[in-house]
């Protein structure tokens, strides 16, 4: 911990340049081109179809984002852990709410 | 050693970084929370889709762009501090704050036309969670911005360089929201 505290403020550092880089132009261009499909198959009013492929590039477009930007492909396995800790929870929420659901009123919905 | 060892190993991670990730899941959790929330409510109530009929998608596109060109300018930043290349840091971050405000002006336009049509925080359940949502994600954006600016103050002298690649993290997190709030609220129609 007193070596942390020591090198947090010196950069570059080994400390600080553990992980690599990966070619950002090319995540990038990849991100332009997942969002340009997600516009486009809004846009041909196939409901159910369309919200899987779109939502689909989203998660894709998340993955390559936290992978690449934020570097999670580099950190320690833990830091995945909790990240995908989060999104259990959220999911256990999600689950957890949804029998619910179906008993809200409908007059609440203007 | 081998290299799985390393991996599960969290020591050699610097503490501002550590932190960040903290703090980066909590506001998923506040922000997966709400989408949840929606995503239940919109489920149940398809009728939602007439209001949702109302949000500019041209807009809401165009923001996507600048946040996604903005996450790419932050990552430039960072590799620039690696370099100790200051003025790439200050024309990299510069961009980012610009995008930022872009953002915030094509959000700002889209709002005074939405309250103009009518439609506000207590008209219905959708724009409720509309204004909600997007009003607590552009304060983040202001959030980065600040950071963003204190950050590149401090860089351009050579002074705290690995707040560079932290500043940008956040900023991440803020473009990864907006993923999700874009098909949310402007494409699933």
């Amino acid at each position: 911990m007193e070596n942390l505290n020591k090198d947090t403020v010196v950069f570059p550092s080994e400390k600080h340049d553990y992980h690599g880089h990966p070619n950002y132009a090319r995540v990038f261009f990849t991100l332009l081109a997942l969002f340009s499909f997600s516009v486009l198959m809004g846009a041909l009013h196939l409901p159910t179809i369309a919200l899987i492929i779109i939502f689909g590039t989203a998660v894709w477009k998340t993955v390559l984002v936290m992978r690449n930007f934020m570097h999670l492909k580099y950190e320690p396995f833990l830091i995945l852990i909790a990240v995908v800790a989060v999104l259990f929870c959220l999911l256990a929420f999600f689950w957890g709410v949804y029998p619910d659901v179906p008993m809200v009123k409908l007059d609440i919905a203007k | 050693m081998s290299n799985k060892e390393i991996n599960l190993e969290i020591s050699h991670v610097p503490q501002g970084r550590l932190g960040l990730w903290i703090l980066i899941a909590g506001e998923l959790m506040i922000f997966g929370g709400l989408i949840a929330c929606y995503l239940l409510y919109r489920i149940r109530f398809p009728e939602w889709a007439n209001d949702a009929a109302h949000t500019s998608t041209l807009i809401g596109a165009i923001n996507t762009i600048v946040l996604l060109s903005s996450s790419f300018t932050v990552v430039k930043a960072h590799e620039a501090a690696q370099k100790r290349d200051y003025k790439n840091i200050t024309k990299y971050m510069t961009i980012t704050i610009f995008c930022g405000l872009l953002f915030l002006v094509f959000k700002s336009i889209e709002y005074i036309t939405e309250i103009h049509e009518g439609h506000t925080l207590v008209s219905s359940e959708f724009f409720s969670f509309y204004f909600l949502m997007t009003g607590l994600h552009g304060l983040h954006v202001v959030a980065g911005m600040v950071t963003m600016l204190v950050v590149m103050l401090g860089a351009r002298k050579g002074e705290n360089l690995h707040r560079v690649e932290l500043a940008g993290m956040y900023w991440h997190m803020v473009d990864l929201i907006w993923i999700f709030l874009f098909p949310l609220l402007y494409i699933a129609k």
